[in-house]
């Protein structure tokens, strides 16, 4: 949703109604009925004091570089593997049919389903979670490339085998620049997941981390915490996003 | 023919059987030669399946599957109550648009996981918190839906109501009937990722439900009670989607 962002003064008037009216709430008028209040509800202001302590001493750039580099890890891991794998389906019809059986069986199951057993595998740490993301982005990438192949119209691929390209030029010049907008596609859904299912696999096995962290404010009492690693995770999953689509604009100036 | 094209169904089936037969025979007499605990990291299929027929005949997995989608169903039939009406009003009205525009667009890059710590320390571990969790992970999809439906309304088709002496209920009645299908879509989309989150939500705080399966299981190192979990979640969600475009094609056949 683009047109999110394209606001105007105005429009942000009932965002900041809120806003105040939450500070008025969790100041004044809940505490009156119930003392632990804070502990609950905490105001606005609370969560930008927690944001700044966390700035200032560096622990919140140390969970969000571990959560970062798990990310990275494991979707380059998963690109890595499905783009050659899903062309390799695109050329062989043989291999795909095989294959399309064994994907099917295994796509219907939530990658949150995978953090049990990668658990099991890897233990506490990094592995498991750079294991469970490759795991949610690498099924989408796939499919996507699988389906760029597919939309790549014959007639272009006749024109130009009927011009003299070879294979090699043919995929390089043709199938692969015809495929890629699918492909870019299916690493936007792939990195959203990988985002989502990174903070489920900290909050489950891990010691560090934004979702760790998030967890950790249960424990410690602090809900402005817990408010605070919301708003930064939905924050870089944003910028990742927009991330990808600038990628997209600058590997293919021509869309 | 009726046969070979069932032959022909099944072969594309066999790089998966020839997968599950190398796991088979790995797992029973080559792995454990290298690992001790060889069966406890990588049980072989067949001991996956046994443990599914137990589990099936003393009815924990029903039990379980029911439990979670009654979770999913309340709490996507909750957000759908109030998402669609909120769409429909943001769909109409530029005003109500940009004014909760940036609201929601603060809201909704926050994956639903995330919100699990917040909702623990309201709600505790309840049924609630698991509802709360669907909700907002399902509320944004069927809001965005719904909004795109009755933005991609063919203003023609109003002009041609109107001039054909449409009152205001007849004009609203088109209006839903032309945003139905994109309603449909973000439903659906929204039980799918529903059950999605419902194992992650459930892995971290339920007693109950087929996320709380594994997570047991990979606690008391039940390894092949994780195959029958991850493949029972997988079966239902692609159950649940397969009835659900069948009945849309039923109900809708318009779309």
């Amino acid at each position: 949703m683009r047109r999110f962002l394209s606001v105007r003064v105005w429009d942000l008037t009932t965002t900041v109604l809120v806003v105040v009216l939450w500070e008025i709430v969790a100041d004044y008028i809940y505490p009156a009925f119930n003392a632990n209040s804070r502990n609950i509800f905490p105001p606005p202001w609370a969560v930008v004091q927690t944001a700044g302590n966390l700035i200032s001493n560096g622990e919140l750039f140390h969970h969000i570089g571990v959560s970062l580099l798990r990310v990275v890890v494991g979707f380059s891991a998963a690109a890595l593997i499905a783009i050659p794998l899903g062309l390799s389906m695109g050329a062989w019809p043989g291999w795909r049919r095989q294959m399309s059986v064994v994907v099917e069986v295994l796509r219907p199951i939530p990658p949150f389903a995978w953090i049990p057993i990668g658990l099991l595998w890897f233990g506490v740490g990094d592995t498991q979670s750079i294991f469970v993301i490759f795991i949610a982005s690498v099924f989408s990438i796939l499919l996507n490339t699988v389906a760029g192949i597919d939309a790549v119209e014959p007639i272009l691929r006749r024109s130009a085998l009927s011009l003299g390209a070879d294979r090699r030029k043919l995929f390089y010049h043709v199938i692969l620049p015809a495929a890629l907008p699918q492909i870019v596609v299916g690493l936007r859904i792939g990195l959203a997941f990988a985002w989502m299912v990174l903070v489920a696999s900290e909050l489950i096995g891990s010691t560090s981390g934004l979702g760790y962290l998030i967890l950790d404010s249960r424990n410690l009492g602090l809900p402005s915490l817990a408010f605070m690693g919301m708003l930064i995770i939905g924050l870089i999953g944003y910028i990742l996003d927009i991330g990808l689509r600038t990628l997209e604009r600058m590997l293919m100036p021509w869309r | 023919m009726a046969v070979m094209s069932l032959m022909g169904r099944l072969s594309a089936g066999l790089l998966l059987l020839g997968i599950l037969i190398v796991w088979e025979l790995f797992s029973r007499f080559i792995f454990p030669h290298y690992e001790a605990s060889a069966t406890l990291i990588l049980p072989p299929p067949s001991a996956g399946l046994r443990d599914a027929l137990a589990l099936l005949q003393h009815g924990a997995l029903t039990e379980h599957a029911l439990a979670s989608m009654r979770r999913v169903y309340v709490g996507v039939a909750a957000a759908a109550v109030f998402a669609i009406p909120l769409g429909v009003v943001m769909g109409l009205s530029s005003l109500v648009f940009r004014q909760l525009g940036p609201l929601l667009g603060i809201l909704r890059p926050i994956p639903p996981v995330a919100w699990i710590p917040i909702t623990l320390l309201w709600f505790g571990v309840t049924d609630a918190q698991q509802y709360f969790i669907i909700f907002i992970g399902t509320f944004f999809p069927m809001l965005l839906n719904t909004i795109a439906g009755v933005h991609a309304l063919d203003p023609l088709l109003q002009r041609a109501a109107l001039s054909l002496g449409a009152d205001r209920p007849a004009l609203f009645e088109q209006m839903l009937r032309g945003a139905l299908p994109h309603i449909c879509l973000g439903v659906r989309t929204s039980l799918g990722l529903g059950w999605f989150i419902i194992v992650a939500s459930e892995m971290v705080s339920a007693s109950t439900g087929l996320g709380f399966l594994i997570t047991e299981a990979r606690t008391a190192m039940i390894t092949e009670r994780l195959y029958v979990g991850m493949f029972a979640i997988g079966l239902i969600g692609f159950l649940q989607d397969r009835l659900l475009s069948r009945l849309q094609r039923r109900m809708l056949p318009w779309i």
